[in-house]
């Protein structure tokens, strides 16, 4: 299960006060706490209005100072990209293309050029996709459109969507089920979302994103945009795998183990 | 004929059910459909808002309640329309350009039709082309735009520049809201007005219209 740290946003908070002050530590800061807590990935946003291209070059400056993981750049400009994926020391991803069409036709270049992992987020020309069979179909016009393109179908991570259940109660049964469909008509496919969105609105989020990562992982999705320094989700993760079968002998669930992950910290 | 409380009651709680059938009871009884309107509904989901602002109600209940609330306007409106009651004023409400989120919008277009303006949702992902036809089309005075995401505050600039090349700033009054959207950015980008409440909103389009401010 590819985990990405969702927590280097210019659109939270605390990120962005410290990406005003160009705070270097504090984002490095906020890197290595990821990396330990187990993220195989980093995203970056650097998502401020009329400061994005300098932004997204200098997180990815900044975080690859202090770690060496794989960077996922949150943005759907080709200037900001262009200029922050030739930064990248490894092969980074790109978040995300959709069917709209400026964002389409301006990005896809850029993809072609620097072949980035690219996240295909089920956006239509004409907006939101709350149902299921126009979820499934916008995926699969977007995996044609873009195969078609070139681009691998390995390099591609289909996104359905997520939604609030707070702002519709299927929300969560239809993206689901998407994952489900998308994968029987692209066996090997990619699935990837950003969980937290499912629970915005309602109390306790950590309970829902939790769940909710859960019911994906059984469905197959392989790939998740989380906050990993949430008590516990890791190790939710860990138990997943090995009961989906992707962890042999449960070797890896043994090894969290004994590295004291799978229990709360004790104070 | 029920308490006209349970009006009240009804909305607050997302009844839509009993909200419909109150008004129903009440409108064939007589009762003036704008007493209804401003003395239990409004009110209603003036607390709602409340709740919400204090973390008391969460979305999905804010939902229902507005839903309850349109349902009932649903029944009033032809009857303020057959006795020539006018609109308090005209809005045009979405949410900008590359946006899909509508919690917030959603809720103040209801309060807002709830306070007799007639509205036209445009939805969301707007682009400043349609707010300004909207505009035209419906000789609208009041703009009201929405944006979620820091990214796509700037289509709110761009929607007032639009705007202003359609020769219609002077004619339109133009609110803003949205979680990142402030009242520096409001001043900084010339907008009329800016609230980070529901509330706050009809009261600035009852400001727009002249309206005597509500006790």
């Amino acid at each position: 299960m590819l985990i990405i740290g969702e927590r280097i946003n210019s659109t939270r908070k605390l990120i962005r006060e410290a990406v005003l002050r160009r705070d270097a530590e504090f984002i490095k800061g906020e890197a290595i706490r990821q990396l330990q807590a187990g993220a195989h990935m980093l995203d970056v946003n650097g998502g401020v209005p009329g400061q994005e291209v300098e932004l997204l070059s200098w997180l990815v400056n900044v975080v690859q100072d202090a770690t060496d993981v794989p960077l996922c750049l949150d943005s759907a400009d080709p200037e900001a990209l262009r200029k922050a994926l030739p930064l990248c020391r490894k092969p980074a991803m790109v978040n995300s293309i959709t069917e709209e069409p400026v964002r389409f036709q301006s990005l896809l270049p850029v993809v072609k050029e620097y072949r980035p992992k690219l996240v295909a987020l089920c956006l239509s020309a004409e907006g939101p996709i709350t149902g299921l069979e126009d979820r499934v179909a916008t995926a699969h016009r977007l995996l044609d459109r873009l195969t078609a393109e070139g681009v691998p179908l390995d390099d591609i991570y289909v996104d359905p969507c997520v939604f609030p259940i707070g702002t519709g109660t299927q929300h969560g049964s239809s993206v689901l089920e998407s994952v489900t469909q998308i994968r029987m008509r692209y066996p090997g496919v990619h699935t990837i979302c950003g969980v937290s969105n499912v629970s915005f609105g309602l109390p306790v989020r950590k309970l829902l994103n939790e769940a909710f990562l859960i019911m994906l992982m059984s469905r197959g999705m392989d790939a998740a945009i989380i906050d990993p320094c949430e008590e516990g989700v890791m190790a939710e993760v860990t138990a997943a795998e090995a009961l989906r079968s992707r962890d042999p002998d449960c070797l890896g669930y043994i090894k969290a183990y004994r590295k004291g992950l799978l229990e709360p910290r004790k104070a | 004929m029920s308490e006209l409380s349970i009006l009240y009651q009804s909305v607050l709680e997302g009844d839509a059910k009993t909200a419909v059938a109150v008004t129903k009871e009440a409108l064939a009884a007589g009762v003036d459909p704008s007493v209804l309107v401003t003395q239990y509904m409004i009110p209603a989901m003036a607390e709602v808002g409340q709740r919400f602002e204090c973390q008391q109600y969460y979305v999905p209940e804010v939902l229902l309640a507005a839903r309850a609330m349109k349902g009932a306007l649903e029944l009033i409106r032809p009857v303020l329309a057959a006795k020539g009651a006018k609109p308090a004023g005209k809005v045009v409400i979405g949410t900008v350009k590359g946006d899909l989120h509508d919690i917030g919008k959603n809720l103040v277009a209801s309060m807002l039709e709830g306070a007799g303006f007639e509205v036209a949702d445009l939805g969301v992902d707007v682009p400043p082309a349609k707010f300004v036809a909207e505009l035209q089309s419906r000789n609208a005075g009041i703009l009201a735009l929405s944006a979620l995401l820091t990214t796509t505050m700037p289509s709110m600039e761009r929607t007032i520049e639009e705007l202003k090349k359609a020769g219609l700033r002077e004619k339109v009054k133009v609110m803003i809201g949205g979680a990142p959207v402030t009242q520096q950015y409001a001043d900084q980008i010339g907008a009329d007005a800016y609230s980070d409440n529901a509330n706050g909103a009809v009261a600035a389009a009852r400001r727009f219209v002249g309206a005597q401010p509500r006790p």
